[in-house]
């Protein structure tokens, strides 16, 4: 069921990317960042890349830049050493930044788990509003961004991905945050942009069900059939896209 | 305006039965399907059913266009099939041996049914496309199946897209798939895997849900049969929707073709609960070696129920009573649509017709007037075909066209843009 390409693609977008979001919402987050900025490069032989960048005043950016002209270079062997890595059960290769090694083994290491402690809440928590927001907030991003990448690499949902249509859903929380799936030849992308006009909308009640529903304490049916998860446009797009959702409990698991 | 209905109790139950059901109301008949937009437009129960109307908990109205999903063919609670029922639950429903209506059924669909040598019977839709697969796979000693994009067959393993909840690629590996009415890309899928297919299946016209139907270009069947023929494959039709509704003789029949065998249940027994296998004498054994069955398949109150459901259609000339009625409503609905600024396409057979406002892209206009509709009593689902049966009366019709000219209005006031960009 698991692919590990599939998982890399989740790890490296769905959690390392998130951490961009995390240092906007984390008061403690930013207070880790370095006043002088420091960047960083992932690179998977044969995978995705992924370059960040990290300073007190403008928070942590995902860069468009190549991942290899950061000031530190993480090479991975391969989908399932990075997989490894994310586990805790292997290093990565240094190629670059020897001399910064304290930013991986501390602020980076900081982030890490405070990313973590959002996204596998421990129960005393979750009385506390302000951290259910943060950690819907945060695990809402990773979920979407899961399921795009399942979309595109899992070999397993080609049959379903291979039938829907171009075009965009918004994917909307009354008072809280927004992010649209673009669909274009059966290829996801994520951003934070709504168009005006999608051709398709999911439009959750409060954060309060989308923690419910991306922890497992409601299924979708129920929180669509109970108004908690309002649906409109063209639904087969929805309905794909919750398939592609529905597996990402199979990957997440998988990393905890 | 129309008073717009309120759906306190509904919505109660609902509550209730989310605690105790997956889903509170699993399946086609629920609300989470994509079918019933916004959820909230629609009630959740029925408490009487009665000819063309049901009514809903809280004691709403409905003319019934969904029709249970088919099933409804001669109106709810038709006196004549009940009366059946009734006389044969007086003597029996299910028990250790079949009643003899059983073989009374199975010579009836044999004399109605063109294409009909034998009738095998089971319980549900999905129950005999099953048994199509394996009867044909029995008869030819081969593994693989052609189906078409689009086509509803069921909810067993081999009905779905892998990648669904629960479904693994040993579930799918042997279908084949091919896009509707497109012969070419057929023909050459039985060439590259000539001597392997068992089966080509697939409803009698294109009836998928969200986009319009398509019927059979001219000749389509006609090439398809004699391909199936020259390469040895079963033509399976899955009549479970269309079944009665276009032809009483079969969907084969009103196409044109013979099909080696025929999936039937919805419109069967207006309701009572069967479905059947029909098929030619060639594959007659194939069918009798296959080991298939179940705890209620053979009892007795179905049949009396289909007994009278087919007779009484055959009486009224049913399907051609629900193709007339409905082209009148359909004809009538795209008018009050144009007078009110709205392009409605209709697409499909008149007697289960599938329609979508065309005005914008996404379908939120159709949601919204279907909604509208169904608030003041005329009961649509967004995005699947619709239903007529035999106890619509031109005044329904006439009611529908008014309460869709008031959704219509509703509609129009709520997006002035969408119709005037």
């Amino acid at each position: 069921m698991m692919d590990a390409e599939t998982s890399a693609y989740i790890n490296l977008y769905g959690l390392l990317g998130n951490l961009v979001n995390l240092c906007q919402l984390d008061s403690e987050a930013k207070s880790l960042l370095p006043k002088k900025a420091v960047s960083v490069g992932f690179v998977i032989y044969k995978g995705p890349s992924l370059a960040l960048r990290f300073e007190a005043t403008s928070g942590c950016q995902r860069l468009d830049a190549s991942a290899l002209s950061q000031n530190i270079v993480l090479v991975f062997r391969s989908v399932r050493h990075f997989n490894a890595m994310m586990s805790g059960k292997a290093m990565p290769i240094i190629v670059k930044g020897f001399t910064k090694l304290r930013f991986l083994t501390g602020t980076f290491s900081h982030l890490s788990q405070r990313l973590e402690h959002f996204l596998k809440p421990q129960p005393q928590y979750l009385n506390d509003n302000q951290f259910n927001d943060i950690s819907t907030r945060l695990t809402l991003f990773t979920a979407v961004v899961a399921a795009a990448q399942i979309g595109n690499h899992d070999p397993e949902v080609k049959a379903i991905t291979g039938a829907l249509s171009d075009g965009n859903i918004a994917l909307t929380v009354k008072g809280g945050p927004s992010l649209e799936v673009q669909v274009r030849t059966h290829q996801f992308t994520v951003t934070e942009q709504i168009k005006d006009r999608a051709n398709a909308y999911m439009e959750f009640a409060d954060l309060g069900t989308v923690g419910d529903l991306l922890a497992g304490r409601i299924d979708a049916f129920s929180a669509i059939a109970s108004n908690k998860i309002q649906l409109a446009g063209f639904i087969p797009l929805l309905d794909g896209f919750d398939k592609l959702l529905f597996r990402v409990n199979y990957y997440l698991k998988q990393e905890s | 305006m129309m008073k717009t209905n309120q759906y306190g109790l509904s919505e109660q139950t609902f509550a209730r039965a989310l605690k105790v059901i997956p889903a509170g109301v699993y399946g086609h008949l629920g609300p989470s399907g994509g079918c019933a937009i916004p959820a909230s437009a629609y009630p959740k129960y029925v408490s009487k059913a009665k000819g063309a109307y049901f009514w809903d908990l809280d004691g709403n109205r409905y003319i019934d266009y969904m029709c249970a999903y088919g099933p409804n063919v001669l109106g709810y609670c038709d006196p004549d099939v009940d009366g059946a029922v009734s006389t044969q639950l007086a003597l029996g429903d299910c028990a250790t041996l079949p009643f003899s209506n059983m073989v009374d059924m199975a010579e009836l669909l044999v004399d109605t049914v063109a294409m009909a040598d034998w009738a095998f019977f089971a319980k549900n839709g999905g129950d005999v496309t099953s048994l199509a697969l394996m009867a044909a796979k029995a008869a030819t000693g081969r593994k693989k199946t052609i189906l078409v994009k689009g086509n509803y067959h069921g909810v067993a393993p081999w009905t779905h897209k892998m990648g669904a909840p629960g479904i693994t690629p040993e579930d799918v590996a042997n279908n084949l798939y091919v896009e509707w009415n497109n012969f070419a890309q057929l023909k050459a899928l039985v060439e590259q895997h000539k001597g392997e297919i068992a089966c080509f299946m697939s409803t009698p016209y294109w009836h998928p849900a969200f986009v319009d139907n398509q019927l059979p270009a001219p000749d389509y069947w006609q090439k398809v049969r004699k391909l199936c023929t020259d390469n040895g494959i079963v033509l399976a039709i899955d009549d479970v929707r269309c079944g009665f509704r276009l032809d009483i003789k079969g969907s084969d029949h009103h196409y044109g073709f013979k099909a080696d065998l025929m999936c039937f249940c919805k419109a069967l027994g207006n309701g009572y609960n069967f479905s059947a296998l029909c098929g030619i004498d060639a594959l007659k054994d194939a069918v009798a070696n296959v080991f298939y069955t179940g705890s209620y398949w053979l009892s007795a109150a179905p049949f009396a129920a289909g007994l009278a459901t087919i007779n009484k259609l055959k009486k009224l000339a049913g399907a051609e009573l629900m193709n007339r009625q409905g082209s009148k409503l359909t004809h009538g609905l795209q008018e009050v649509a144009e007078h009110h600024g709205f392009k409605l396409q209709i697409s499909g057979e008149p007697a289960m017709w599938f329609m979508r406002i065309s005005n914008d892209d996404n379908l939120v206009l159709h949601q919204q007037w279907v909604a509208e509709c169904v608030k003041r009593g005329v009961f649509f689902t967004n995005h699947h075909n619709l239903f007529m049966n035999c106890a619509i009366s031109d005044d329904d019709i006439n009611f529908t066209l008014d309460v869709a000219a008031e959704a219509f209005s509703v509609v129009a006031h709520n997006n002035p843009a969408s119709l005037n960009p």
